[in-house]
């Protein structure tokens, strides 16, 4: 290894004079063209001055042309390989397909695989720029974020994930979506990230977390804003972005899915009386058996749930203790009635807007592939094969006391 | 006195013939013509190839004092060991030409923007040729040190990948029949037969008992490691196999704890590279004894500095380009090897069934004569 890297090393010139390092990266538009904005580490001395980041955008008709400008504008070559984010605009994913808008940087291997992709309804500069304060990197904020719901919500919205996933059969892809906060906050000094669960069942109550950042200097700021909305798209093209609300029902039916809060109402038993129980998600047992029967394809799904009981409100105001167990036949009833509601309304959202954000394509294909190709050849258009599909849910609650 | 290995580093030789290769640019190839079934056409693969390792390896067991030369020449005529001579350095020589190109194209890929093809060939060319001049025992010695690298290093890309996997990816299997497998096979021949090089170290070996056995099961457990880490890839990537060049670094940029610490990506060049030279040393190596009868040398140094500068001038014809390569090879080397491995292989089975055929004569006839003997002696009596 030495014999061969040490020549060229001693002749090749110091990157760190030709070269500067992108850490984050924005897609907006403007008028008719592309507009790229690049977050770059700004070489300082030692004594700390200044901002660490330096934002800077330019325009072309291709992310290739906007690169080749940025780099006439620094004079120096812009290295993409230690990109961790890319924030791309509302505006561009309805007007551009971006299989092709981002071909540019997955065949060039330019981008790292793991770049996470974030979509945003306001302008995606202003995102990447909200918290480059002289303390706060806007790259691991949007990282954490972006981690933080991949981990929660099975929400992997990397590069990597978003082609596979795209010029995969069932060419749906996701990525989380954030945006901005426009009640500017003055003078906090910490910043903090995170995504939310939400309360539900028959009250919608959705609660936002932000991130609030300023500089050492006070200036006024703009927050980020994430309240678990994800877009789909499909081979590419923006399909819609979704609430969390409207995307419960899938994160029953994902084994990776832990967390979330959910409220079960008027639960009357033994012990209690028209109550309400908060619970949260620790983790879930799925188990998804699938048949394809009068060529309709049908999924029963074994949800097994082990939960934590966070609050409980009884009509009665009972002082309730965590000596016994809550978890009987009518809290597991409203917790089944729940379940199967909520995956009903993401399953007719899907097929409403023709996306399969879980992947039931493969699960059929590998199952029982020739029945589905004959499923698929008998529709008149397969790639709306969802429309046939139908889901059972048959969900179960483990109490966990930790 | 003849410079002899031991069958240590024998079977480390063929333990790096099977490995080298298999997990770089192959598992790509493959996927082009298999797709869902590409696994499967690795599997084939690693079957040829340890069938070739067993046969080679059963050879030299049994003549253990004789060169691959002279052990041909006894058996079909002086030309005919020539010929079967000269093509097998031809095909070695057109694949340590097409790992070199593949080692350039793996810098590029994995360290450097620009490299000057001058300052990895001149180096590069100084260490292959240096170990094949200096023989079989500097390579051997050399492989026992690697070897360990190697191993840690690949224990790592493994460990580090196999979290990552959903194992039914690229389910149904065989879902449009079997032909997209030997179809994957056919099209990565080229990748197959490094174990052709064994050949090269027939009567170099101390032989020990087992060694047919021993030299099995070390190859069959590398031949396990890259089934896994292909299936690995296939698995992981998924449909984005196609944008991917070389198997090996690509899967090691996948998991984000590794891209965040950003230097264990360095394990898999270092694996990569020191897989990649060990091997072309070896097969200039075997180049260089195959051919030296023909020189009137005993030295195999110009004939091996005669491959190096055509290895050179291949690079710079095709300049130096993998995709071109792997163009001429799919449309032309495909043939070339399919047909150098078949009548090698089928060489190597008659000239093992001949040789035990011959062996069961004789002990007929030695047994023959003895029961006369011992008639005659009672009669005598």
């Amino acid at each position: 290894m030495l014999i061969v890297l040490t020549p060229s090393s001693f002749t090749t010139p110091s990157q760190f004079k030709s070269h500067a390092i992108a850490t984050s990266m924005a897609l907006d538009t403007a008028e008719d063209e592309l507009e790229l904005t690049i977050q770059i580490i700004k070489p300082q001395p030692n004594s700390g001055s200044g901002p660490k980041y330096q934002h800077i955008s330019s325009q072309g008709a291709t992310i290739s042309d906007c690169i080749e400008k940025l780099e006439m504008q620094l004079g120096r070559i812009i290295g993409l390989g230690h990109c961790a984010t890319m924030v791309i605009s509302d505006d561009v994913c309805t007007k551009y397909n971006l299989l092709y808008t981002l071909d540019d940087l997955i065949r060039g291997n330019e981008l790292g695989t793991n770049t996470l992709l974030i979509h945003t309804m306001d302008k995606a500069k202003d995102i990447l720029t909200s918290s480059a304060a002289e303390e706060n990197n806007t790259q691991d904020l949007l990282m954490d974020i972006t981690q933080l719901n991949q981990q929660l919500y099975s929400t992997k919205t990397d590069l990597f994930s978003f082609y596979n996933n795209s010029i995969s059969p069932h060419s749906t892809a996701i990525m989380l979506s954030l945006d901005i906060n426009n009640d500017a906050q003055q003078g906090q000094s910490n910043s903090e990230s995170g995504a939310q669960g939400a309360a539900s069942g028959s009250t919608s109550a959705t609660s936002d977390s932000t991130s609030n950042s300023s500089n050492s200097s006070g200036q006024q700021s703009k927050s980020i804003k994430s309240q678990g909305d994800i877009s789909i798209f499909v081979d590419g093209n923006l399909v819609d972005t979704l609430s969390y609300q409207e995307l419960k029902g899938f994160n029953w039916l994902d084994s990776k899915t832990k967390r979330n809060l959910f409220k079960l109402e008027n639960i009357s038993s033994e012990e209690l009386t028209n109550a309400t129980m908060e619970l949260v998600n620790l983790g879930q047992n799925i188990k998804l058996e699938t048949s394809i029967t009068n060529n309709t394809p049908l999924i029963y799904a074994k949800v097994d749930v082990r939960a934590k009981i966070l609050k409980i409100q009884d009509e009665n105001d009972a002082i309730l203790t965590n000596q016994i167990s809550y978890i009987d036949e009518s809290i597991q009833s409203a917790f089944k009635e729940l379940v199967q509601k909520e995956v009903d309304d993401s399953i007719k959202l899907s097929k409403e807007k023709n996306f399969d954000k879980l992947n039931f394509y493969h699960l059929f294909e590998k199952n029982h592939y020739k029945e589905w190709q004959q499923y698929l050849a008998n529709l008149d258009d397969p790639d709306n094969y969802m429309q046939g599909i139908q889901v059972y849910v048959d969900a179960a609650i483990t109490e966990n006391a930790q | 006195m003849t410079t002899q290995i031991t069958t240590r580093e024998y079977i480390l030789f063929a333990m790096f013939a099977v490995l080298t290769s298999k997990i770089m640019t192959m598992p790509h190839v493959i996927y082009n013509y298999a797709t869902h079934d590409a696994i499967f056409s690795v599997l084939l693969n690693m079957l040829i190839e340890l069938l070739l390792v067993v046969l080679i390896t059963l050879l030299i067991a049994k003549n253990p004092d004789k060169t691959f030369f002279e052990f041909l020449s006894s058996k079909i005529t002086k030309f005919g060991a020539t010929i079967v001579i000269i093509i097998i350095s031809l095909y070695l020589l057109l694949k340590a030409t097409f790992i070199l190109q593949e080692t350039y194209t793996f810098f590029l890929h994995t360290i450097y923007e620009q490299f000057n093809i001058f300052y990895f060939f001149v180096p590069v060319f100084l260490l292959i040729g240096y170990m094949a001049i200096k023989g079989v025992r500097t390579i051997g010695k050399s492989l026992e040190i690697f070897g360990f690298f190697v191993v840690i290093g690949l224990g790592i890309a493994f460990i580090n990948t196999v979290g990552l996997a959903t194992f039914d990816a690229n389910l149904p299997y065989f879902r449009d029949g079997i032909s997209d497998v030997f179809a994957g096979t056919f099209y990565s021949s080229f990748y197959i037969g490094n174990s052709l090089v064994l050949l090269f170290l027939m009567g170099k070996v101390k032989i020990n008992s087992k060694i047919t056995q021993k030299t099995l099961l070390c190859c069959s457990l590398v031949a396990l490691f890259v089934l896994i880490m292909d299936f690995l890839f296939y698995d992981i990537l998924g449909y984005t196999v196609i944008y991917s060049t070389f198997a090996l670094s690509d899967l090691s940029q996948f998991n984000p704890f590794v891209s965040d610490l950003g230097h264990l990506s360095w394990l898999s060049i270092i694996v990569g590279t020191v897989n990649l030279f060990s091997l072309v040393a070896i097969m200039l190596y075997s180049i260089g004894e195959g051919t030296k009868q023909f020189c009137k040398t005993n030295t195999a140094t110009i004939p091996i500095l005669f491959a190096l500068a055509i290895m050179f001038g291949t690079c710079y014809i095709l300049k130096f380009d993998l995709k071109v390569f792997n163009e001429i090879i799919i449309d032309y080397g495909t043939y070339f090897a399919t047909s150098v491995l078949g009548i090698v292989t089928i060489l190597l089975f008659i000239l093992n069934i001949v040789r035990r055929s011959k062996n069961e004569t004789v002990t007929k006839q030695s047994n023959n004569i003895s029961s006369n003997i011992d008639a005659n002696s009672v009669d005598a009596i």
